[in-house]
């Protein structure tokens, strides 16, 4: 079972009444609809449409679960809590306590976006092919280290990931996000500069896989054995 | 997973912005709205407050209430009962608020110097 350990992220609890309406407003997909034991994904923008974070979030009842990616925790921090203001809404930091493992490329009983706990361990199914495990450090779920394999599966399925497609440059347009980004949800930070992209059609860019033997001048994000993830226009 | 709940995580430690005394005036326009809108009552009070979201991180709330249970100020503005939560009391003060008698984007408007830019609709700033 390809299970990798994704060791560079951090696990947040979001508490209180506020929760889905306040990241409603700061993301790109739409949350405020979530309900309990489903999970979506949604990248966090500043004003000017810049990934803060690009993040998982889990519904599981009285609190979310919020997965990201650790070298953006602070970022993250630093633009959500000056919002909160009178919001009901406290964030507790439970990275330490857990491990978060992805098994990937491999059918599952958990149904498609939804979340599931079983003995301990809170399964996200996010694609098909694709779950995260959010497990106590006392179950030792154990997980490989993210190495090639992981990486030559998100080449041949278009998975943009941290560091490699999406970083604080980036827009959600050009780095393979352009499925997160909610069409007609309303406003949320970022929104305008997205919006004036696409009706516009410019400036939207596309992740792709190419024959590493066919690459010209492609800007490279992932480099694979026989092919490479590149973003280009649309 | 473990969320902690019997653990010892505390939660995150918030931005707590410190509470100002808010000064804010209101033109003409709105002096002459906000009397249509409430008539001879003047009991209830204008809430202005401030929420999170919008295209530049902070958008304006207005609602004209009777009570509120959030932590406000109340000032008296021109005999408008104005109620400004502490909470958002340092993205408030200074501001002007302003009406704009047109068919499309018209409305009441903030005038925010505090404000490092706004949306293209003006109701959302940073």
């Amino acid at each position: 079972m390809p299970k990798v350990a994704f060791s560079d992220c951090y696990v947040t609890i979001w508490r209180g009444e506020d929760c889905l309406s306040f990241l409603d407003g700061l993301s790109s997909n739409q949350i405020i609809n979530l309900k309990k034991n489903q999970v979506i994904q949604s990248s966090i923008l500043d004003k000017n449409a810049k990934i803060i974070d690009f993040v998982t979030i889990l519904h599981l009842g009285g609190f979310l679960a919020i997965v990201g990616h650790e070298n953006n925790f602070q970022s993250m921090l630093d633009f959500v809590t000056p919002k909160i203001l009178q919001s009901d809404v406290s964030i507790t930091d439970i990275s330490k306590l857990n491990d978060v493992v992805i098994i990937f490329d491999e059918e599952n009983s958990v149904p498609m976006a939804t979340c599931q706990t079983i003995d301990d361990v809170t399964y996200a199914r996010i694609r098909q092919d694709l779950i995260y495990c959010i497990a106590g450090k006392k179950v030792n779920f154990g997980g490989e280290k993210m190495g090639d394999g992981f990486h030559e599966w998100r080449i041949a399925n278009l998975i943009p990931w941290y560091e490699y497609e999406i970083n604080s440059k980036s827009i959600p347009y050009s780095c393979g996000l352009n499925q997160y980004v909610h069409d007609s949800k309303g406003c949320y930070t970022g929104q305008e500069i997205l919006t004036r992209m696409r009706t516009r059609n410019r400036g939207i860019k596309v992740l792709k896989n190419i024959p590493n033997s066919k690459l010209d001048k492609e800007k490279v994000t992932t480099k694979g054995r026989e092919k490479s993830l590149v973003i280009v226009n649309q | 997973m473990d969320c902690g709940t019997c653990e010892t995580s505390a939660p995150l430690e918030m931005h707590k912005p410190e509470v100002v005394d808010v000064n804010l005036s209101i033109s003409d326009n709105a002096v002459k709205m906000l009397g249509d809108a409430f008539g001879d009552d003047r009991s209830m009070a204008l809430l202005v407050g401030v929420l999170s979201g919008g295209c530049s991180g902070y958008m304006y709330d207005l609602q004209i209430v009777e009570d509120t249970d959030v932590d406000c100020q109340e000032l008296n503005i021109d005999g408008f009962r104005v109620l400004i939560p502490n909470s958002s009391s340092h993205l408030l003060n200074g501001i002007q608020i302003d009406y704009e008698d047109r068919l499309m984007g018209g409305g009441f408007k903030i005038i925010n110097p505090n404000a490092e830019s706004s949306c293209g609709c003006g109701e959302s700033f940073s």
